[in-house]
């Protein structure tokens, strides 16, 4: 019985989808419809353009090197970010003295924007992959190690009694209590750091660099494409969409079978 | 009546800082003998936690000496706290085999366990315990009965030199407790265990209890009452359970 009820509940959920997906469509064509009526430009910019323009992006194959290149600076960019912030974060929540001294800095540093960094990214890195992946990393350590850090001092502190009575040295502890307690934390600050990098990706690629989704973006512009800017648009957030939704799944609850 | 396993002379240790600081132990001296079962007995905040971690090698004291006559450095006491602490991530097997990786159990024995090997010996010891069946599960598929003795296990797995025990069944049932008390008692005689168990419970002490010590706050004071022809004399227990007063020695031994 419960079964059948998923499933009517799961078929439910699709249709509501499907639909949702039509509406807006719908209005995305209805707006561009009105809104085109005294602004050519804007007439371009509808699914009527958008979708033969999408057609001829994958047939030629440069939607999908785009979005490799793309996902390529992400990938990069978010491994730098990883392999610092989650060391960061491990300090931060275990020295509360670290913490509260870096503070101001980490704060600080946490409120700018990274495209602030952009000029200063160029002229120290110079034009092409390392610059556009130094500005995805800056984006995504702060969630990791901020996310890392509250997940260390949410861990029970009644763990750390047991191994050090137990007799582990600190690096023992960290591999048996501290890393496998927080890595939930670790995980769900990645997904949310994987976001905030592909936000920064398109603009950063905007950025002397001639492949990439943002790219495509500002050269669909100069040829004043307007209906490949459209479709170029709906890639992004299409692929943005995908990696969030597979990286979930990768997530939802699975037992760590063993102390490493 | 047998060597002493632990002794400590002249332990005073305060807690907290400023105007939080607090004496918890003043000038405690007390042996613990080997194969012994030794309670402590004492009210909420009379230091029995504390006295336990001191042991424990957990918290060092401001004063005072611990000295351990029969054994080498890396041997120990272990301790149980009164929650379980099963690291929920793990399985029974692997809780309990957890201190087998850790130094001091490498440093003690001289060699290095592979996982494989550790959780084999995790599993021949809760078969050994009666608790075999529950070597897959994880704790939040285990009773408070049952976690509380995958936490033994996971300390006495390293035959700690002593094994110090928190109000370890202070957070269960009656009739878990007694089944658990029994369970004790059992493990103690078969594995010869050195014991020193902290309660708040009178008839628990007495229940346990080869010797018993009064810790009565807020200083302190420690009290030794010996069992007599097999049990404790209840009035005795009564008498150095009420709070002492101001003229009262700051240590008494009842032999
Ligand atoms: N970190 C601490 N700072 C200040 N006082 C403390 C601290 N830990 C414990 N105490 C105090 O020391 C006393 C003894 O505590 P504890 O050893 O836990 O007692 P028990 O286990 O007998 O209940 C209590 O009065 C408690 O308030
Ligand atoms: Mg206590």
């Amino acid at each position: 019985m419960s079964n059948t009820g998923a499933f009517t509940s799961r078929t439910r959920l699709y249709a509501a989808r499907v639909a949702t997906v039509a509406m807006a469509c719908g209005l995305w064509w209805l707006g561009t419809q009105l809104g085109g009526r005294n602004n050519p430009i804007i007439a371009q910019f509808g699914p009527a353009d958008a979708v033969p323009a999408f057609v001829d992006l994958w047939v030629d194959g440069s939607a999908i090197r785009d979005a490799i290149t793309s996902l390529r600076r992400l990938g990069v960019g978010l491994l730098i970010a990883v392999g610092l912030g989650v060391p960061l974060g491990l300090i931060l929540g275990m020295r509360a003295g670290v913490e509260q001294a870096s503070a101001p800095v980490v704060q600080l540093l946490r409120m700018i924007s990274p495209l602030a960094w952009a000029p200063a990214a160029v002229s120290v890195f110079g034009i092409g992959d390392a610059p556009v992946t130094f500005l995805v990393a800056i984006a995504a350590i702060w969630p990791v190690a901020l996310g890392t850090a509250a997940g260390v001092r949410a861990l029970s502190p009644g763990w750390t009694k047991v191994a050090r009575s137990l007799g582990a040295a600190p690096i023992e502890h960290l591999q048996t209590v501290v890393l496998p307690g927080v890595r939930p934390q670790i995980l769900t600050s990645v997904r949310l750091a994987l976001g905030v990098g592909w936000i920064v990706l398109v603009p950063a690629e905007m950025l002397g660099v001639d492949s990439g989704l943002g790219y495509a973006v500002l050269n669909a512009r100069d040829r004043l494409d307007y209906g490949q800017l459209a479709a170029t648009i709906i890639v992004i957030g299409s692929i943005g969409y995908m990696i969030d939704a597979i990286f979930q799944r990768l997530l939802s609850p699975r037992r760590n079978r063993s102390v490493r | 009546m047998g060597t002493d396993a632990l002794r400590l002379s002249g332990i005073s240790l305060t807690l907290g800082q400023g105007s939080e600081s607090h004496q918890v132990l003043e000038n405690v001296d007390l042996g613990v003998r080997t194969g012994e079962l030794l309670v402590i007995l004492g009210p909420s905040g009379s230091g029995k936690s504390t006295l336990l971690s001191v042991m424990a090698g957990l918290i060092h004291p401001d004063a005072g000496e611990i000295s351990r006559p029969e054994d080498p450095d890396a041997h120990l006491p272990g301790i149980v706290f009164q929650e379980p602490l099963l690291l929920p991530w793990a399985t029974v097997a692997d809780n309990v085999a957890l201190g087998l990786r850790y130094r001091r159990h490498r440093l003690r024995t001289g060699s290095r366990m592979r996982a494989p090997e550790r959780r084999r010996a995790a599993r021949a010891l809760l078969g050994e315990l009666g608790i075999g069946h529950l070597a897959d599960r994880y704790p939040d598929q285990l009773s408070g009965g049952q976690a509380q003795r995958v936490a033994i296990a996971r300390t006495i797995i390293t035959e700690p030199s002593i094994l110090l025990m928190d109000e370890p069944f202070g957070a269960l049932d009656l009739a878990t407790r007694s089944d658990l008390q029994r369970w004790l008692l059992e493990l103690r005689a078969a594995r010869d265990l050195t014991i020193v168990f902290v309660t708040h419970d009178l008839e628990e002490a007495q229940l346990l209890g080869d010797r018993l010590v009064v810790l009565n706050g807020p200083l302190s004071q420690v009290e030794t009452v010996e069992r007599a022809d097999g049990t404790f004399n209840r009035t005795d227990l009564l008498r150095h359970l009420t709070p002492v007063g101001a003229d009262t020695p700051s240590f008494k031994e009842i032999a």
